[in-house]
């Protein structure tokens, strides 16, 4: 489990996090939802200690990750992985060396050609195994998120963070996103906690939505919950309204 | 505390600022002298690349050759020139030219103006190049991968960099040398037999040229570095990461260029004559 207690944080005078606390319980999908700039990002970079809290605490499990030194959060990053907003893989490593780097950092695999059969097993995993010389630059947005997802379970993460892992696709890769989600949570007992905005993800794969504004939990739930809601900001986000009572 | 308005002395003020400034600068040599240690671990104990190291000194010799050479030649024939003059209006005697200026630029010149042009040069390439990867995560994404970004990227800038400042102060110092030699026949008609002197060069003016040439070597990929790795928020942070490179870079350049001055002067008891 996951647990965010009362984290707040600060950048300059802006605060982005103000004492939120909800827990993302294990095994099932969690979404993060709230419109660009909520702090959304912000959050989830908690977890695997990229940003520390002005206050409160984040635990994984029976750890406080806020109070762990960087040595320490290199065991936490094994545990839970990141699939960053933007692709993030190395420009200058072709799409098996991205997927192979963690395996040889962590001495998955004796040698060279072990590791490099387990890479191409992952990104068998997200159908990119025909890619697996190309170099990031040769490649499309969906496709380079699909390498990168394939590099967030190199290391069988118990935990995997997504955020926004549907932007930018178009829609049937999308939902192919969607169903590799879904395939990691219920076969391979992944907890995952989805950041998003994509409406059709949010209803098609969700257990649970916790949704942020102005830097605070609005509302906890399930989907029903959430289409059930009569709080008008919850109403305008999730009917994706131009009008209402949300800040742009 | 009560909340009326404080008001401050002019002097306070002042003081206030350059105090911030101090420890602004403190702050930043301070971390970046925690990268320069993490560096030097990371060449002991991380994993060995020659591959990144060779790309790195290719990319640092094909930005900055031609562009050193080029400067470097002009320098040559302006400080022979006015050498020349200066030279003469105290007595018209041009015999020790050659020889003075083949021990200025290996005691000072060649190591010091090499490193003020790679300064601008690789310092802002390797600014922006970890700053635009700092704004995209993607450094982020090594960490998560359990790599240092100090060892996967900082250090064969490093090393390649102080590899290839040897390079570059070696040829610079022959490019000006040699246009030198040939403003020396055009201004002053002398030849190059008297203008080629190496006699005025003793071990002391080599040892503190290629110890400013380490210095500067590593400061500059370091200071660089630093400040790309510290970049934080979009497209304009990557800029401001350049620039602070460059400044950093130059200012350290000239501070180590008069402590090693300084340091020879005060060991040797002077550089000899
Ligand atoms: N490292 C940082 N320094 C300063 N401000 C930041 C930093 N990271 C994020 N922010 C700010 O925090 C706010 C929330 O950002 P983010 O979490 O990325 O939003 P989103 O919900 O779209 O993911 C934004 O206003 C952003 O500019
Ligand atoms: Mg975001």
């Amino acid at each position: 489990m996951i647990s965010f207690r009362e984290v707040s944080k600060r950048f300059g005078t802006r605060t982005v996090l103000d004492r939120v606390t909800f827990d993302v319980p294990r095994g099932a999908i969690s979404f993060v939802i709230g419109a660009s700039g909520a702090g959304k990002s912000v959050l989830i970079k908690h977890v695997t200690g990229f940003v520390r809290p002005d206050a409160g605490e984040i635990w994984l499990d029976d750890l406080e990750v806020s109070r762990l030194g960087e040595r320490e959060l290199a065991s936490v990053r094994k545990r839970c992985a990141l699939v960053f907003q933007h692709a993030t893989l190395f420009d200058s490593q072709s799409c098996l060396e991205n997927v192979a780097l963690p395996l040889e950092k962590h001495g998955r695999g004796r040698t060279g050609a072990e590791i490099r059969a387990r890479a191409r097993a992952l990104l068998a995993r997200v159908h990119m195994e025909p890619f697996a010389d190309r170099y990031p630059s040769e490649l499309g947005e969906g496709m380079k998120k699909r390498v990168a997802i394939a590099r967030a379970l190199a290391l069988d993460p118990e935990y995997v963070l997504f955020d926004e892992p549907t932007t930018g696709l178009d829609p049937v890769n999308a939902r192919r996103v969607d169903r590799l989600i879904q395939t990691l949570s219920r076969e391979g007992g992944v907890t995952s906690l989805v950041v998003s905005h994509d409406l059709t993800s949010i209803f098609g794969i969700a257990d649970r939505i916790v949704m942020l504004y102005k830097g605070r939990v609005r509302l906890i739930g399930t989907p029903d919950d959430f289409r059930q809601s009569d709080d008008p900001v919850v109403r305008q986000f999730v009917r994706g309204e131009a009008e209402g009572p949300m800040d742009a | 505390m009560s909340d009326a308005p404080v008001v401050e002395h002019p002097r306070k003020r002042v003081l206030g600022a350059l105090g911030q400034a101090g420890i602004e600068t403190t702050r930043t040599v301070g971390s970046a002298y925690g990268v320069f240690v993490r560096t030097l671990y990371y060449l002991v104990r991380g994993r060995h690349e020659p591959g990144a190291i060779a790309r790195q000194m290719y990319e640092i010799g094909n930005r900055s050759l031609v562009f050193v050479s080029l400067v470097m030649g002009f320098v040559g024939v302006i400080l022979v020139y006015q050498g020349g003059v200066q030279t003469q209006r105290v007595l018209p005697d041009l015999s020790q030219l050659g020889a003075t200026f083949l021990e200025l630029l290996v005691r000072d010149l060649a190591p010091s103006l090499a490193a003020l042009m790679l300064a601008t040069r690789v310092g802002a390439g390797i600014a922006a190049e970890l700053g635009s990867m700092a704004v995209t995560e993607q450094l982020d994404a090594l960490r998560l991968s359990a790599a240092d970004p100090v060892d996967y990227l900082v250090k064969p800038r490093f090393v390649a960099s102080i590899v290839m400042l040897f390079v570059l102060t070696i040829v610079s110092g022959t490019v000006a040398y040699a246009c030198g030699l040939v403003g020396a026949r055009v201004f002053f008609d002398l030849s190059p037999r008297s203008f080629v002197d190496s006699s005025l060069v003793d071990p002391v003016d080599l040892g503190s040229g290629l110890v400013k040439c380490l210095a500067y070597g590593a400061a500059i990929p370091i200071l660089s570095a630093h400040a790309g790795l510290s970049a934080k928020g979009g497209s304009d942070a990557v800029g401001a990461a350049t620039t602070r490179a460059v400044v950093h870079s130059s200012l350290a350049v000239i501070a180590l260029d008069f402590a090693i001055s300084f340091g020879a002067h005060a060991l040797f008891g002077g550089y000899s004559r």
